[in-house]
């Protein structure tokens, strides 16, 4: 049954706008303290550039550490904006609408966050133009496309550039309501943002069939981005438990488990700052602890075949980082240690507190398992990524840990400000519930009496 | 003959369907009137005619453009600078369908918004719109005649507009 109640358009716009149109006592404070955390770790980059590597943990054996865990995390997290807004919007799920939007604008940042990554990695980021893109006809350096470190970013890329239309097409009806509530040059902005919007029929039917046109095109982007994530490290047989088929669709998967425990949070956080109480209820939060279920489960199968599908094979090499992995042993890094936690609080702990539909409803303990999922899904990166490079192999004399200096740290840290210093600053200039999607809801709304009871219902078209 | 705007606000789409079906009566072509909402309402809930579209031919030709460009760069690329890498062929399919396929999508999608925003675009504005619709009323603009403009009010009127604006000639 379906909760709240209907709200008059001038209360939607009121409620939703007031992000915009007023601006909160803390809402500086904290971006200037996100700003500075990012100027830090910014500051860091420039350190990192002018001395090397060598200020990072980053050693001959381990060249992939904490920035690769980092970009795979993002981009991990950018994969709810898609599964929420496109998989939800084409099956008509009515407790998608105060989501969608949050979730749209959350994949742009984490991808733009995780493109972010790798180039500071690089510790010349300006050769990554040279690698990347067909540029430099000079010297005849071109990019090799047989592997997939080329194939990674024209697939980011490629979703970025989509994530970015998709959400500005949907933006375009409320981009016409700011234009009606602004002056001066804000009006202006939002006046060429809006494109001409009037509300006709005409323009109303394009825009519901572009939203259903860029979701049905943007879902085999989606599918593809974390699959080609994923092949970087599968196609790379030099290193042992890298070398897997299960890689992608458990790549995928777990992006999604992450993704949308991180919107679960952004909402949870968003409906605190603005009082959103009335758009994003507490049964928005309680079906998307559900979905967090299957998909969880679904998760924690592909680590297990992950696992299986390694020792199935019973390789030397393969064993030994899968002790390296699970077994207590002498080991600078208790691996062993950290994979019971990350099992526990990535999927045991969080389901467990999902079970429950009192629990589901209870925010704070809603916060709790979308943070501990994420917590583990980083760390579990870290554990699918160091521990194949740490681990001894055939040439003895390369053996090393992987220990992630301050610098590393800092700069990991400091995405998280980013991308929560972007929500913010999106959230002064766009509203981060779609206004005309609350409205539609309502509009479907009624009451319809089922024996003694009177249940809310939403018409939907076909 | 100048043309003048008369804007018709009702809190009830019942009432705007009425209307448009009223002006239709009086002989006004429906080229000349617009519902204006804050909301899309389902197609043929204010009595308008079905609007037909050709969106759909944007993707299938972005699709294309974008599958034929990615060719080009992955497979034409390699063979005009051959780089022997290990022993991997110059020419290798993985990669080529890869890299197709983002671009497809990326044509696709391209094409698409391209679509859209040029299709979005509306007829010639008269100026005429009123905060009110964006808090939940419907708007009904009509285009007309100086000759025509009292009947029209009179029409919206009895349909029970809670507001009838007129703009400039």
């Amino acid at each position: 049954m379906q909760e709240g109640k209907v709200l008059p358009a001038a209360q939607i716009n009121r409620d939703l706008l007031r992000s915009i149109l007023e601006t909160p006592r803390w809402f500086w404070p904290v971006v200037s303290l996100l700003g500075l955390i990012v100027l830090a770790a910014s500051i860091t980059v420039g350190i990192m550039i002018n001395t090397g590597l060598g200020i990072t943990g980053l050693n001959y054996k381990v060249v992939w550490g904490f920035f690769i865990t980092n970009f795979v995390f993002w981009i991990g997290i950018s994969h709810a904006g898609v599964m929420l807004s496109a998989i939800l919007r084409l099956a008509k799920a009515e407790w998608r609408r105060p989501a969608t939007r949050a979730a749209e604008v959350l994949t742009i940042f984490s991808l733009m966050t995780a493109m972010i990554m790798p180039i500071i990695h690089t510790g010349r980021p300006w050769r990554i133009l040279y690698w990347a893109f067909p540029y430099d006809f000079a010297r005849g350096i071109w990019p090799n496309i047989r592997t997939p470190l080329v194939w990674d970013p024209s697939a980011i890329l490629t979703y970025l550039t989509s994530s970015t239309l998709f959400v500005i097409i949907a933006l375009v009806p409320d981009f016409a309501v700011l234009r009606d509530r602004t002056t001066g040059w804000p009006k202006l902005v939002y006046t060429l943002l809006a494109m001409g919007w009037e509300g006709n029929p005409r323009q109303w039917k394009l825009q519901i069939i572009a939203g259903v046109l860029l979701s049905a095109l943007i879902l085999p982007v989606f599918v593809s981005v974390h699959s080609i994530v994923s092949w970087d490290f599968g196609m790379a047989v030099a290193i042992k438990s890298w070398h897997s088929t299960v890689f992608a669709p458990y790549f995928v998967v777990g992006a999604v488990h992450s993704g949308v425990s991180a919107v679960v949070f952004a909402m949870i956080l968003l409906r605190w700052a603005y009082g959103w109480q009335d758009y994003i209820r507490h049964e928005h939060i309680d079906a998307l602890g559900r979905l967090l279920i299957v998909v969880a489960t679904g998760w924690f199968y592909f680590l297990v075949m992950e696992i299986i599908f390694g020792i199935y094979g019973l390789e030397g090499d393969e064993l030994a980082v899968r002790a390296l992995q699970f077994l207590p042993g002498d080991y600078g890094v208790a691996y062993n240690v950290w994979m019971i936690i990350f099992v526990g609080i990535t999927y045991f702990l969080p389901v467990i507190l999902w079970l429950p539909k009192a629990w589901r409803r209870n925010l704070w303990i809603m916060s709790a398992a979308c943070i501990s999922v994420n917590v583990g899904m980083w760390l579990e990166r870290y554990l699918l990524f160091v521990p194949g490079q740490a681990n001894k192999q055939f040439q003895t004399f390369t053996w090393n840990d992987y220990l992630p200096q301050w610098p590393e740290a800092l700069i990991v840290g400091a995405t998280f400000a980013f991308v929560s210093m972007l929500m913010l600053l999106f959230s002064r200039v766009f509203p981060l519930v779609p206004l005309y999607d609350i409205k539609e809801g309502d509009i479907l709304r009624t009451e319809m009496q089922v024996g003694r009871r009177t249940l809310t219902a939403t018409f939907r078209e076909d | 003959m100048a043309t003048q705007a008369i804007l018709g606000l009702f809190d009830d789409a019942s009432a705007a369907a009425d209307a448009g079906d009223a002006l239709k009566s009086a002989g006004i072509p429906e080229s000349d009137y617009n519902f204006l909402t804050d909301v899309p309402y389902p197609e043929g809930a204010l009595g308008e005619g079905m609007e037909r579209h050709r969106l759909y031919v944007w993707p299938l030709l972005g699709g294309l453009i974008g599958l034929i460009v990615s060719l080009v760069v992955a497979e034409i690329t390699p063979m005009a600078v051959p780089m022997t890498i290990a022993e991997k062929p110059i020419l290798a399919m993985p990669p080529l369908a890869v890299i197709c396929y983002t671009g497809a999508l990326l044509g696709a999608i391209l094409f698409t918004v391209v679509g859209v925003v040029m299709a979005i675009r509306p007829n010639v504005r008269n100026g005429l719109s009123d905060d009110r619709i964006s808090q939940g009323l419907i708007g009904l603009l009509v285009n007309t005649g100086a000759d025509q403009r009292s009947q029209v009010t009179e029409i919206l009127n009895e349909a029970g507009a809670v507001d009838v604006t007129t703009g400039g000639a």
